[in-house]
């Protein structure tokens, strides 16, 4: 028997705790490569970089994300996350503005993206296979689109009805599933070879979609030259162009932190580990699986191939021409590789199995958006009724009304392009990195700003030797001042971009940011830098935020400035920009409005987060 | 009328203190705890000789170097809710094979902080005229009931009815229906419905009652806790939340239609529920961080008037 370091008595809430595998697949849904990954590596057809490179070193910097976020949730469990993190150590403003944008605002454009992902992935080809091909077509097409964010809100009425009890077994259910159908995708893509791929592709395809004759192959790739597709093949290393593919794919594997644990009492640095694998592990098995996908679709399918391709269908759909691509479906990896068979039993069967990943994942993040809307009702920062539960189902209709309304009329603008609507398909990912950015800011300083709750934590063991932590802190210094420079020069080059007096606002805007931005960053290097001269170590969240910090902001700034027009949602693209602002903008009025009609009601909620002095 | 509603403190000496020194912070004229004062582990500072001693705090080992690093981390287990027991290993061992034995030492722990508490709050409150009511929850030993009787500012309220003014009434009781932890005052929720329904049967008015129950009520979302396996592990990972409140509670809620329902035990389960004209909150808990949830509540005649959820 081990010494005996802790006595327990009978006492409600000791649990034992979870299972690290259960933590690692709700963070691979988070991260899901088949969804979010698959969707997002389709617009890399234009970036001289190679998607795996990027994939490696997104991954990496995603590990420190992960540090950042168990070591919060160890240090101040059931909290309730960013929210409540922000609110205690950077102030409500920022807690509130920051969380409702990050986790509910945002999440209306999230609507259509996942309306997009269950047509592309899931409908069009299982229409296709079934033989209704008119069917299957029209469900990609703008109406299509909009189909699929009904649905898509009729589901969250389901999954929240039913509740996550059994939500969370569908998951596991759905993992399973998806899994053996990756498999299945791997074994056709593996055995497979590129002749068979051709000539099932130039058979199969004309049944399924009605599309003509030809060497479709050929004639893809050459649609894809012509749309300009200059992918890097995936055996170069090209490191610098690879880096600027990272802002695009974060689109997939920003989020391994939604699935984390809140849970647990009188527990210890054991479950920040188990948090940290649980995360850290979908993290790696999902960029390892990512290598092993490309690595196949470069095999069998031909990875120029399947980047003409891609550059063929959203060079057409996004209007930049008016030639119809040779494939009029999203080329879909997984129907690729279903081709590789002529059953169509088989076919069906394996993209069925990988809808699974969609489904098992479309629940969670809505599910989140809820509890945030909650946590703000009762913080009287929205009216009562949008906590109130409707009795026989037990779900929250109010709440929900407020993502599905707003979250169909921008999937509707989306569907049909209104105010460019489909280009801002990263701006998803921007506003909830800027929530990100501001926890982990509150985790780097948490140390010394809640000094007792840090001290009574089980991470504040947790530290970086004295030598690695000034060289970190210096590191973080020297790419804080690379960052700023950056910044400043993108905007002075920016300037000859300036058209009319909107522009020139925005550009103003973006000023202001870059000014506040480099307050931020070297307000950190003075903070820790006193901290650290007085302390010698540093506690490892901070070294993990200085690492994640400066990552988070160079996507922020490159794609708010955008010098090379990649991703589509910065400074020169205004519905981007306004869109932005009307989130933040709504979320500031609901801040400052509700302080203000809560005072004149007599409730002081500055109160609400101020810490009880003790005599 | 203010009121201050804080809960499942958990043997916290910092929120306990939070607690006493609410009224004035929030300027409230009533005090009241809900329940689980007590603590659930104790962290043995075992002496190793030489003015040295070992604590594992949180899966942590620390060697502590003379009494005034020994006093640091008392006050650092105590305030996350912890029973610091400085010992010898020889003890050590004999608490833990001994059966019966860390019962002992767990109920004279609680007995001791319990009468700490009792003192610094009779201490902090006399002459403020604040008013505090403190009702033990399920995981509270029946041993403590003695020293807050025993206080002079602290009014013990378990199965008591309360006139808090003119126009409210107030019932309590710290007993749940059952857990899988066989606590001290939980019972099936037949004999609970028979237990509350007794009091509240004595109200004179119960739309402008409060019902200070530390079991919230069944499927009321404030009742939300992480599934658990049969071996009392974290089912999925804890993403999965289950209705774990008690249904006896929900039938009298419905039954009496109070105007404030005051409820806790369920950490996890902060937030706000309405039934008909009834409000009914759990403020949750965060004890083991020091941080003490609450809730302020303005009380008028016949309505309530304000509340907040406090994170304090």
């Amino acid at each position: 028997m081990g010494e005996v370091t802790l006595f327990v008595r009978k006492a409600s809430g000791l649990v034992r705790s979870w299972s690290i595998f259960d933590a690692f697949i709700y963070s691979a849904f988070s991260i899901n490569l088949i969804t979010l990954g698959l969707f997002i590596f389709s617009y890399a057809y234009y970036f001289e970089g190679n998607l795996a490179v990027a994939v490696v070193i997104g991954g990496a910097f995603t590990i420190f994300e992960v540090i950042v976020y168990a070591s919060l949730i160890s240090a101040m469990p059931r909290a309730g996350g960013d929210y409540v993190w922000q609110s205690r150590i950077l102030g409500r403003a920022i807690g509130f503005i920051l969380a409702v944008t990050g986790w509910w605002f945002i999440l209306w454009l999230w609507v259509p993206l996942y309306g997009q992902m269950l047509m592309y992935e899931v409908l069009t080809p299982l229409f296709a296979i079934a033989g209704a091909k008119d069917a299957a077509l029209w469900m990609s097409g703008q109406t299509g689109l909009l189909t699929g964010s009904l649905i898509l809100c009729a589901l969250v009425f389901f999954y929240i009805s039913v509740g996550m009890k059994w939500y969370a077994r569908v998951q596991k259910v759905c993992f399973w599933g998806g899994m053996i159908g990756l498999l299945l995708v791997f074994v056709l893509l593996g055995f497979g070879t590129n002749e068979t791929f051709i000539a099932n592709l130039n058979s199969i395809a004309p049944a399924m979609f009605g599309t003509e004759q030809i060497d479709l192959y050929q004639a893809t790739l050459e649609a894809g030259e012509a749309a300009g597709t200059v992918s890097a093949p995936l055996g170069s290393l090209v490191l610098g162009a690879s880096m600027l593919l990272i802002p695009l794919i974060t689109f997939q594997n920003l989020w391994p932190n939604w699935g984390s644990t809140l849970y647990g009492e009188v527990r210890g640095a054991s479950d920040y580990k188990r948090n940290f694998w649980g995360m850290a592990a979908g993290v790696i098995v999902t960029a390892v699986l990512a290598l092993i996908f490309f690595g196949l679709i470069g095999k069998t399918l031909g990875w120029d191939f399947y980047n003409k391709a891609n550059g063929a269908f959203w060079n057409y759909t996004w209007g930049y021409t008016d030639v119809a691509p040779p494939l009029p479906f999203w080329p879909y990896p997984v129907l690729f590789a279903a081709m590789m068979t002529k059953a169509p039993f088989l076919q069906f069967l394996v993209v069925l199995l990988m809808s699974l990943w969609w489904f098992g994942w479309s629940g969670t993040i809505f599910l989140s958006s809820t509890r945030v809307i909650f946590a703000a009702a009762f913080d009287r920062m929205l009216p009562e009724w949008v906590s109130n539960i409707e009795p026989r189902t037990r779900t929250p209709i109010n709440a929900l009304l407020l993502m599905v309304i707003p979250g169909m009329i921008v999937a509707t603008l989306y569907a049909f392009n209104i105010f460019d609507l489909q280009t801002l398909a990263l701006d998803s990912t921007l506003v909830i990195a800027v929530t990100f950015f501001g926890s982990t800011i509150a985790a780097i300083i948490l140390p010394w700003k809640m000094k007792d709750v840090f001290d009574g934590s089980p991470i504040a063991k947790f530290k970086v030797n004295s030598g690695w932590s000034w060289l970190t802190l210096l590191g973080y210094g020297a790419v804080s001042i690379f960052l700023i420079y950056k910044s400043i020069q993108y905007g002075i080059a920016g300037s000859a971009a300036i058209a009319g007096t909107v522009s020139m606002l925005i550009y103003i805007l973006v000023w202001i940011l870059n000014v506040a931005n480099a307050a931020v960053l070297l307000y950190l290097l003075y903070y820790v830098w006193k901290n650290l001269a007085a302390d010698k170590q540093l506690p490892l969240i901070t070294f993990a935020g200085l690492v994640f910090l400066p990552f988070l902001d160079w996507l922020l700034v490159e794609w708010f400035w955008d010098p090379s027009y990649l991703y589509g949602i910065g400074w020169t693209n205004t519905s981007s920009i306004v869109f932005m602002l009307i989130n933040y903008g709504l979320a500031a009025a609901i801040f400052y409005g509700f302080t203000a009609y809560r005072k004149r009601q007599g409730i002081d909620v500055e109160k609400v987060y101020q810490e009880i002095p003790v005599e | 009328m203010k009121l201050y509603f804080a809960t499942d403190v958990h043997g916290s000496e910092i929120c306990w203190k939070k607690f006493i020194n609410a009224g004035k912070f929030y300027e409230a004229d009533v005090l009241i705890l809900g329940g689980d004062m007590t603590g659930k582990a104790i962290i043995p500072i075992i002496a190793q000789g030489k003015n040295k001693y070992k604590v594992t705090l949180l899966d942590q080992e620390s060697i502590l170097d003379g009494q005034e690093n020994v006093n640091e981390m008392v006050k650092t287990i105590q305030n996350r809710g912890y029973y610091p027991y400085v010992t010898t290993p020889e003890e050590v061992k004999e608490i833990s094979t001994m059966p019966g034995q860390s019962d002992k030492v767990f109920l004279v722990q609680v007995i001791n902080t319990v009468q700490r508490w009792m003192d610094y709050a009779d201490e902090k409150l006399a002459g403020t005229g604040m008013r505090c009511y403190v009702c033990p929850g399920n995981d509270d030993m029946f041993e403590i009931d003695d020293l807050i009787k025993a206080s002079k500012h602290i009014e013990l309220v378990e199965g008591k009815l309360i006139h808090l003014d003119e126009d409210h009434e107030m019932i309590n009781s710290g007993w749940t229906n059952p857990t899988p932890w066989d606590t001290h005052r939980e019972e099936d929720d037949e004999t609970l419905l028979e237990r509350i329904e007794i009091i509240a049967s004595q109200l004179q008015n119960p739309r402008t009652a409060i019902f200070n129950l530390h079991a919230p009520p069944f499927g009321s979302g404030l009742d939300e806790a992480p599934e658990l396996t049969e071996d009392l592990h974290l089912a999925n990972a804890g993403q999965s939340l289950v209705p774990v409140g008690s249904e006896a509670v929900l039938k009298l809620i419905k039954k009496y239609k109070p105007l404030l329902g005051l409820f806790g035990h369920i950490h996890e389960g902060k937030g706000i529920r309405k039934y008909h004209k009834t409000l009914c909150i759990n403020p949750g808990s965060m004890y083991e961080q020091g941080i003490l949830q609450g809730a302020l509540i303005n009380l008028k005649p016949k309505k309530i008037g304000t509340y907040m959820l406090t994170t304090g």
